[in-house]
């Protein structure tokens, strides 16, 4: 089932959402000076239904790592509230949460730092199961069977991470957050530290996860290309701020917000003259460079690259609001379309 | 990101708690001479010490008045003492307490640094400032001068003196672990473990020391060295065991009256001393020594072949109005394995080639092979590399360096590491704009503020006065290309310049090159895994895998027609669907991996992974012509594009996984059926 | 910058703080008393205790502390307990030797570390073998033995330099250096060892750093690459590891004044412990302190002139 469109819209009445997050906020440090340099996450709000995967896309600083991170409790929010099927964690310590709501697990972007050297795949795997009481004997099974369910021998529990390459240790880690059977994973870019044959594969795997078990996912990534295949919804992000969110389909092919067309005009395509085609209509938009002045406090942090830029949008936060099916953070979100 | 066996040596310190390989070898630190001296001469003086009451052949205060200031004999093994007392019951029987004493530092300065640090480590930077704060203050106090003051109020109580020094050197332990701490803290497997719900004390168990016991094992051995020389001191001093209890500091200070008439009472006690020393810090090397293992010394790099005249027939003919023309290049490890076969292509001039595949491919090594600047112990092994009709292959470093800067310049992956960060831009630029110009300082500037516009700076001035680690990935990039463009170059090799930079600044950089091509006519080598970036920029391309080319041609012809399996699987593998194309439910993959280097079967290399490998792919066959100009190496290349398929797979469950790869010669399924 | 170099200034000023509190709590962990040791073993307890009355030391501790610290504040260190002379006075004499002897011995064991480091990590190979294992053996030689066999082998054998004793330099310029030169060798020989250790690491890993293939590329002269740049790199460690060493060789010098009788801190400290002359012994570890916090503060000026990352931050 899909959800309904637009971040901030309310969820469907007939059923909770497998996660919630309201009006998130993250600040890094404390005193004065964090407080008045710009929030990493700035009042975001998302939703994803049960058996749903959003995609949450953005480039480096965009907040998004943040938010995956305070989703899971490793950063502790500065405002805002996360749930995971209604009920509130957001001030839940880790233990807590492992305890209390057993369903939310994580899978991260390295493959190499993400497994513990000095363990075996079989230690790994049954790490989590033993906290949540499982026996030792039907842990050892659960992580065979884990194994087997990601495509690797159950035999792999004897050896250790070095044995393995790069995709297999990602599929070693999707492993070892399914092995608790949880509802919502949250993937931090679990694909772009691959190369292109073996992210083709561990995309595949997450696809067939995600439909066999009815996952629900919340999948981190800098490339609305890989976003655009795993997820139904996508949420596009920019200094903290949600800039735009809708069905992936529309985000990708028709983007409400100049930031979302940079972003997907920027791609490059492997087919050399679509892509001619694609850098001239690029240029010509007239997007200002990555690196120009910092935007004010007030108003768009895209003022200073959008073409589209007036005087309202260095003045007024733009609210979200709902054209076609995506809802969008722009202005002028009419004249996207013409750029 | 090569997949070099040497490169993984670079990361010595924390690999550390990787298990040893099964089997009843020697630990890795007992196989060097030093470390296997270190341990069994510790050994050896702590067992010969804390037995010494039963085995010394004479009493530690038994004279013999009249065989005073003996030279070793069968009967004082190691001479007598100004009472001819025996050295050698002495020197062990007084070894116990600086070794317990020692002992004891270590254990106090870890059991405090070391919980500091891990403490420091997890609860981040507000308790941090505040312990480092602390140990800051601990480690500017002059520690001997303190140890005086413990000694006057407390008495000569070694053992609580040399806690006391514990806890003073917790400093330095805490300074050095927090470190460590937190780049293990900073590890994935650490948050997933929280994640999972583990306490702090088990995630710190479990998780963060093991990864330290390395960096713990080499700081307590040489820890405990300096201790044993603070002990021994202290007796020097006087503030030792009371005579005629034997210490060792206190026997050199009675050796010393004695330096005139008789020095060689000084030698037994100070050797003894000096090689427990030695022993602890020799362990403590070898221990340190894990991971640097292929590289003890830096290698010198050996003088290259010449051997520009020996392309084989395989090679194809000269391009005569190529600027650069490779030609059946070999890249080896010196000694080991082949990691570039047969590599040629030519570029032209004011084109743009790209070097294309995935990482342990050998395209990084084949670019950088253009400069002459290999890694250590890697050399080119066979063919010809020509620049402007001139042989580069076999060139000395010297005759290369005039070259380099000059004639081809480089940029390089991760920008901001490329510029040295102990200067500022505008010494890094007007240095070499100096040298390659012949101008002054001030003609210098104004040239570099001239290039910094052209790889569109816009504040200029404000970026020349910066340092590297004030700029942002994507400015550092344009300045690096600028800095590449000082010595005007006929070729730029750029080796994955995109790579770390977003997507948005990727296209500015990408649209910089261009600009840059079409203004000045450079010729550029460009390095990518991106098949994307690719179309937008090259002209030609040349597909890699395994250390070969297996398809060349233009962009155009190649991206649109692949030839090759390899490529086609690429495309196929690509989730960047045409605009009003839907995305498909499952994308094609190649099961397995690239093989490594040494690994490579003979025939096709990827035919183990390939959906149309047969029987045939397994022997050797030459490239055919392909695409006009270039090349593909497929030896049924006719016949699928007669059959007209394409690359299309399962989704990979189940046994797909398995990345080993199965044999070549397994009966592959006919052309057009798709697994 | 000027952020900078007040953070350095608040932490040497804690720094001495914390010196004059940890000296003053550790004698008074003692289970004697100023009183018995200024009486000596002929002090009955009543005489103790009203000796100790007029000391102030049954006073509570902080009013002890405070008015340490305002005579310390004035340059009073109180009197010693054993010949009842001011302790200030006696320490401004000895400061300047065992200050000599370690700034010496720091700027040597500099000098000749680098040197031998930077050549091992640019020569490689056998040379460079010979250096780090040569430093690794010289480090863990007690300084007072190397001390003693250089006297054997220079003075006694060699008969170039007096074998012990200290010449002031108003009284003999010459004769001063020469009774400095046998205590800074033997203070050099163990601080350069360490010092090339620093130097080589720090080279290795500049050279191996991935600007200095940038500048390769560039065609950069080998001597620049190596003396300019990953020499400037490979400062910073060397730097922070000398004020570390120097606090070292301060406390080495203990040592090295008993071995060669010369009249330094070291020596005083070394007589205060004896005979438990508490007064004196914090005097000795307070001025000690100030003396390594000044020199640590100095360093920290040169490594902010070497790190752009430190000065403009």
């Amino acid at each position: 089932m899909t959800a309904p469109a637009g971040a901030t819209a309310a969820s469907s009445v007939l059923s909770t959402p497998a996660l919630e997050v309201r009006d998130l906020v993250v600040r890094y440090g404390r005193g004065r000076k964090a407080r008045s340099s710009p929030p990493a996450v700035d009042r975001v709000s998302f939703d994803i239904a049960p058996g749903e995967t959003l995609g949450l896309v953005g480039e480096s600083g965009s907040g998004k790592s943040t938010i995956g991170k305070a989703v899971l409790g490793l950063q502790p929010p500065s405002a805002g509230t996360v749930r995971v099927h209604g009920q509130d964690i957001t001030g839940m310590s880790l233990r807590e949460r492992s305890r209390r709501v057993a369903d939310l697990r994580v899978v991260f972007q390295d493959p190499y730092s993400s497994l513990n050297p000095t363990r075996t795949i079989g230690q790994t795997l049954v790490e989590p199961l033993r906290l949540m009481g499982v026996s030792g004997a039907e842990a050892v099974q659960k992580a065979r069977s884990g194994l087997e369910s990601v495509g690797l021998p159950g035999d792999a529990v004897d050896r250790y991470p070095t044995q393995f390459s790069g995709g297999q240790r990602q599929r070693i880690a999707i492993a070892r957050a399914l092995v608790c059977d949880p509802k919502v994973i949250v993937l931090d870019e679990p694909v772009s530290a691959l190369d292109l044959s073996t992210q083709a594969q561990v995309l595949n795997l997450l696809a067939d996860l995600r439909d066999q078990r009815g996952l629900s996912l919340l999948f981190i990534a800098h490339d609305l290309g890989v976003v655009r295949f795993l997820s139904q919804r996508t949420v596009v992000l920019y200094r903290g701020q949600v800039m735009e969110s809708g069905p992936a389909d529309a985000v990708g092919l028709t983007p409400r917000h100049p930031y979302t067309l940079a972003l997907t005009a920027a791609a490059p395509v492997p087919r050399p003259a679509e892509q001619a085609a694609r850098r001239n209509a690029r240029e010509a938009a007239g997007f200002g460079m990555a690196s120009a002045a910092s935007p004010g406090a007030t108003g768009c942090p895209f003022v200073p690259r959008c073409p589209l830029s007036t005087d309202v949008c260095v003045e007024q936060r733009p609210p979200l609001r709902l054209i076609d099916q995506s809802s969008t953070a722009c202005h002028h979100a009419e004249r996207v379309p013409a750029l | 990101m090569s997949a070099l066996p040497l490169d993984a040596a670079a990361n010595t310190d924390l690999d550390a708690g990787r298990p040893s390989r099964p089997g009843r070898r020697l630990p890795y630190f007992l196989r060097r001479p030093g470390g296997l001296f270190g341990a069994v001469w510790l050994a050896f003086v702590v067992l010969a010490s804390l037995t010494a009451p039963w085995w010394i052949p004479y009493g530690v205060a038994e004279q013999d008045l009249s065989n005073r200031l003996a030279l070793p004999s069968a009967d004082h093994w190691l001479g007598t003492d100004p009472l001819g007392r025996d050295l050698l019951s002495r020197i062990f029987s007084a070894g116990a307490e600086p070794l317990l004493g020692a002992g004891i530092t270590v254990l106090v300065a870890f059991g405090i640094g070391l919980t500091m640090a891990l403490i420091a480590a997890e609860r981040g930077p507000r308790v941090e400032r505040v312990s480092s704060r602390l140990a800051e203050v601990l480690l500017a106090l002059p520690s001997t001068i303190l140890l005086l003051a413990v000694i006057g109020a407390i008495g000569v109580r070694i053992f609580i003196v040399m806690a006391v020094l514990g806890v003073m050197i917790s400093a330095a332990v805490y300074r050095v672990m927090l470190g460590v701490a937190k780049s293990v803290r900073q590890r994935l497997y650490v948050d997933a473990a929280r994640v999972n719900g583990l306490s702090s004390l088990r995630v710190n168990l479990v998780h963060v020391l093991p990864s330290m016991g390395t960096v713990v094992a080499v700081q307590a051995a040489q820890l405990y060295g300096i201790s044993l020389l603070i002990v021994a001191g202290l007796a020097f001093l006087g503030f030792g065991p009371a005579e005629p209890q034997p210490s060792w500091g206190f026997m050199i200070q009675d050796a010393s009256s004695y330096v005139f008439s008789n020095p060689w009472l000084l030698v037994p006690t100070g050797v003894v001393l000096a090689l427990t020393v030695v022993a602890a810090n020799e362990l403590a090397d070898a221990i340190a020594s894990r991971g640097s293992v292929a590289r003890t010394t830096v290698r010198r790099r050996r003088p290259p072949a010449r051997v520009g005249a020996t392309a084989t027939a395989g090679a194809r003919p000269a391009d005569p109005g190529a600027v650069l023309d490779v030609r059946d290049l070999h890249i080896s490890v010196d000694d080991g394995p082949a990691l570039v076969t047969g590599v040629s292509f030519a570029l032209q001039p004011g084109r743009v080639l790209g070097l294309v595949g995935e990482s342990g491919c050998g395209k990084t090594m084949t670019a950088r092979s253009l400069m002459g600047l290999l890694p250590d112990g890697v050399s080119v092994s066979g063919g010809s590399i020509r620049w402007q009709g001139r042989e580069l292959v076999g060139l000395s470093q010297e005759d290369l360096s005039a070259v380099r800067g000059r004639e081809i310049a480089m940029i390089s992956q991760e920008p901001m590491v490329a510029l040295d960060p102990m200067f500022s831009v505008v010494y890094q630029l007007t240095q070499p704009i100096r040298r390659f110009r012949g101008v002054g300082r001030r003609e210098a500037r104004q040239i570099a503020a001239q290039l910094l516009r052209q790889v569109g700076i816009v504040d200029g001035e404000r970026v020349l006065k910066s340092y590297p680690h004030q700029l942002s990935g994507g400015m550092a990039q344009r300045v690096c290309i600028a800095l590449a463009l000082t010595g005007e170059p006929r070729l730029l090799i750029a080796d994955e310049p995109t790579t770390a930079l977003d997507v948005t600044v990727q296209a500015e950089i990408l649209s910089l090159l261009r600009a840059l091509v079409r203004d000045t006519g450079l010729s550029v080598v460009i390095v990518s895994h991106d098949l994307g970036v690719v179309a937008d920029i090259c002209d030609d391309v040349a597909v890699m895998y395994a250390g070969t080319v297996v398809e060349d041609g233009t962009a155009a012809a190649v991206l649109d027609e692949p030839a090759h399996p390899y490529t086609q699987a690429l495309l196929a593998a690509n989730p960047h669907v045409a605009d009003g194309e839907p995305v498909p439910t499952r994308l094609a993959s190649i099961d397995g991996t690239v093989p490594p280097p040494g690994e490579w079967p003979t025939g096709c290399r990827f035919a183990s992974r390939c959906l149309f490998a047969q029987e045939q792919c397994t022997q050797p066959f030459p490239s055919v012509p392909a695409h006009g100009s270039g090349s593909v190496l497929c030896t049924r290349v006719e016949e699928l594009s007669r059959a007209d398929v394409t690359w299309t797979s399962a989704p990979t469950t189940g046994p797909a996984g398995h990345e080993t790869a199965p044999a070549a010669t397994q009966p592959a399924p006919t052309v057009g059926v798709s697994r | 910058m000027l952020a900078y170099v007040a953070r350095r200034l608040a932490m040497a000023v804690g720094t001495v703080l914390a010196a004059v509190l940890i000296s003053f709590l550790l004698v008074h962990a003692t289970d004697t008393s100023p009183g018995a040791v200024r009486l000596g073993p002929g002090g009955t307890p009543e005489r103790i205790a009203a000796e100790n009355e007029a000391l102030g030391w049954n006073d509570p501790l902080y009013v002890q502390f405070f008015d340490y610290l305002g005579g310390f504040l004035q340059g009073d260190l109180g009197t010693s307990l054993v010949n009842g002379g001011s302790i200030a006075a006696d320490l401004a004499d000895r400061v300047p030797v065992t200050a000599f002897i370690a700034l010496f011995a720091t700027i040597l064991s500099g000098i000749i570390g680098v040197a031998l480091g930077v050549t091992a990590a640019v020569r490689g190979g056998r040379v460079g073998q010979l250096i780090t294992t040569g430093a690794g053996v010289a480090l863990s030689l007690p300084v007072f033995w190397v001390g003693i066999i250089l006297v054997y082998l220079l003075a006694i054998q060699a008969g170039l330099l007096p074998a012990t004793g200290y010449v002031a330099f108003a009284a003999d310029p010459a004769g001063w250096f020469r009774s400095l030169t046998l205590p800074v060798l033997a203070l050099t020989i163990g601080g350069a060892a360490i010092i090339a250790r620093t130097a080589n690491a720090g080279m290795r890993e500049a050279l191996a750093q991935e600007h200095i293939r940038t500048l390769r590329a560039m065609g950069t002269p080998e001597w620049r690459v190596r003396y300019v740049h990953a020499l400037r790199f490979a400062s910073v460690p060397v730097v922070s590891v000398l004020g570390i060493q120097f606090i070292a060789l301060f406390g080495g010098s203990v040592i090295i004044e008993n071995l060669f009788a010369l009249p330094g801190l070291g020596q005083a400290g070394q007589a205060a412990a004896a005979s438990s002359d508490f007064p004196a012994l914090v005097g000795v570890v307070v001025v000690a302190t100030v003396v390594v916090v000044v020199i640590n503060l100095l360093l920290d000026l040169v490594v902010a002139v070497l790190d752009p990352k430190v000065r403009t931050a």
